[in-house]
């Protein structure tokens, strides 16, 4: 197997004295979707945050493109090519659309091709442009979504880190949040999913695992997880 | 029954001198307002750092003469680097502390500098003696002192800059994100002591603009600063924080409101009637009368 672009390596993590994070290990190969999978307050969105920076694990480890990334600042790991779209979406409601997009790229390595991203994102995200100079908080949700995927796009992602994309939108527009994650998958963006929407989500992940009270229970492809009748029985019963 | 109402041109000088003074109010605020709305600091010594520099152009026109006018593009620059240092050197380890930590240590320097202006400077009053400090245009009848508008067209040139870095360029872009959540600016490579910097530098910077206004249209001691300071707040809770133009609008108001009240009742009422302002709108309208939200905005 290649080398992978992340790898995760007993990661620990706590919030104040409290562990939220036990031994997390995981691996990513570029150009798939891995996806993490788990209920409410499992510690999907903490692996993300410290993967992104904005928290630091007590042990383990994070390799990024074979170099370790943990204790880096947000600032530089979005440099090295980790985006984030945060479970907020992100997004400044008091700037424009534009403006968003613009500070997607202020990265170092993306700012020199802002110009010419920001055409791409207009060429695949319709409402960027017809609404590029209305305000990200005037958005409908789904609107701000797309909106938090293109200016997290902006940086020019190794890795595109999504925290519940379908998060609070109605049934239709979470069919176009995934079609959009499918485009991205067909271009060779590699993406890292965390989504509660488990038949979604494992229907289009490469791999996938399920995190429970911080830890990791399951590992697996998404068609394995997708079979497998205790994750039928714990999470997708009633979601279906 | 109207006979206490004046002639209509004393109440239009009265207007005209309010918006001039209260324009250094309004400068002062756009200082605070940057400075509170990126880093939640109440920088209380701002009135003195514009003292300060007041004095630097003092100086700079008594000992070698330099047009206090020119003596802008020393102070300013000067103002710059000094803001930049201030956060490195005192807040950029207590930054994450909280309100009350970062007050104190604007309030110490506040009174560190007072008393090194009086100890180095005298506690004297002080004011530039330039061959058109008394020079007043005349127009309709009003009179307008040429260093007062000057004054006023250096606050308005500041604020204008400052609306437009906040809103044309890439870093006043990143201020703006930054003061709406830091989290999500640090998620696009926005490094939180880059804006903190950057912002101490740009409110020191007016202040420095600020304090040349203030040396050549006003008289000055080294305790002039924290008066200056107060107005400024009054003009911020009028303008609302976070908002450039309405931290200038609300110090031109408030200047209005104290050359009226001064007027109208006496000196002594201005400042009176400038604190029950402070109040009142606090109590009835906390967000100002000009804006929303206490992220910087152009």
């Amino acid at each position: 197997m290649a080398n992978p672009l992340l790898n995760v390596v007993d990661l620990n993590v706590f919030h104040g004295e409290a562990q939220a994070l036990w031994d997390i290990s995981f691996q990513i190969q570029a150009g798939e979707v891995f996806a993490i999978i788990g209920s409410n307050g499992a510690g999907k969105s903490t692996i993300l945050k410290t993967l992104a920076g904005l928290l630091r694990p007590s042990a383990g480890r994070v390799e990024f493109l074979g170099s370790r990334i943990d204790g880096r600042s947000a600032a530089r790991i979005v440099d090295l090519g980790l985006a984030l779209v945060p479970e907020g979406r992100g997004l400044f409601s008091g700037l424009t659309v534009a403006e968003n997009l613009e500070l997607g790229a202020f990265t170092k390595r993306a700012r020199p091709l802002m110009k010419q991203t920001m055409e791409e994102m207009a060429a695949t995200f319709q409402i960027i442009r017809i609404r590029s100079d209305q305000l990200a908080g005037k958005m409908s949700g789904g609107e701000q979504q797309m909106l938090a995927i293109a200016k997290a796009l902006m940086s020019k992602p190794r890795l595109l880190m999504l925290d519940e994309p379908s998060l609070g939108l109605a049934p239709l527009v979470v069919k176009t949040v995934f079609e959009i994650i499918a485009t991205l998958k067909q271009q060779g963006v590699t993406i890292l999913l965390v989504e509660q929407n488990i038949h979604q989500a494992l229907r289009i992940a490469d791999h996938a695992c399920v995190i429970k009270t911080g830890r990791i229970t399951l590992v697996g492809t998404g068609k394995e997880l997708l079979s497998d009748p205790e994750i039928h029985k714990a999470y997708m019963g009633s979601l279906r | 029954m109207l006979d206490f109402i004046p002639p209509i041109d004393i109440l239009l000088q009265l207007l005209i001198n309010g918006v001039l003074f209260g324009t250094m109010y309004g400068i002062a605020a756009i200082g605070l307002s940057l400075i509170f709305g990126t880093m939640r600091i109440v920088f209380i010594a701002q009135g003195t750092m514009i003292i300060l520099a007041a004095y630097g152009s003092f100086w700079l026109f008594n000992l070698w003469s330099v047009n206090p006018y020119v003596s802008i593009l020393i102070v300013v620059p000067a103002s710059l680097i000094v803001g930049s240092g201030l956060y490195q050197v005192l807040f950029r380890k207590v930054a994450r502390e909280g309100q009350f930590p970062t007050l104190l240590i604007a309030f110490g320097l506040m009174a560190l500098l007072e008393n090194l202006m009086s100890v180095v400077f005298s506690a004297d009053a002080r004011a530039i003696q330039t061959s058109y400090a008394a020079y007043a245009l005349t127009f309709m009848g009003l009179k307008i002192s040429f260093t007062r508008l000057m004054a006023f067209v250096m606050a308005v040139a500041g604020t204008v800059g400052v609306a437009f870095f906040l809103k044309k360029t890439l870093l006043g872009k990143a201020v703006r994100a930054a003061s709406e959540n830091l989290e999500y600016a640090m998620l696009v490579g926005i490094t939180p002591h880059m804006v903190n910097t950057l912002t101490f530098a740009i409110g020191i910077g007016l202040a420095g603009l600020a304090g040349v206004a203030t040396a050549t249209a006003y008289a000055f001691d080294p305790f002039s600063g924290f008066v200056f300071s107060l107005k400024a707040m009054i003009a911020l809770a009028l303008g609302g924080m976070g908002n450039v133009v309405g931290a200038l609008l609300g110090g031109l108001l408030l200047g209005v409101i104290e050359a009226f009240g001064a007027f109208f009742l006496s000196g002594g009422w201005a400042d009176v009637i400038s604190y029950a302002v402070f109040l009142l709108v606090l109590m009835f309208k906390p967000e100002g009368l000009f804006a929303s939200g206490t992220s910087a905005k152009p």
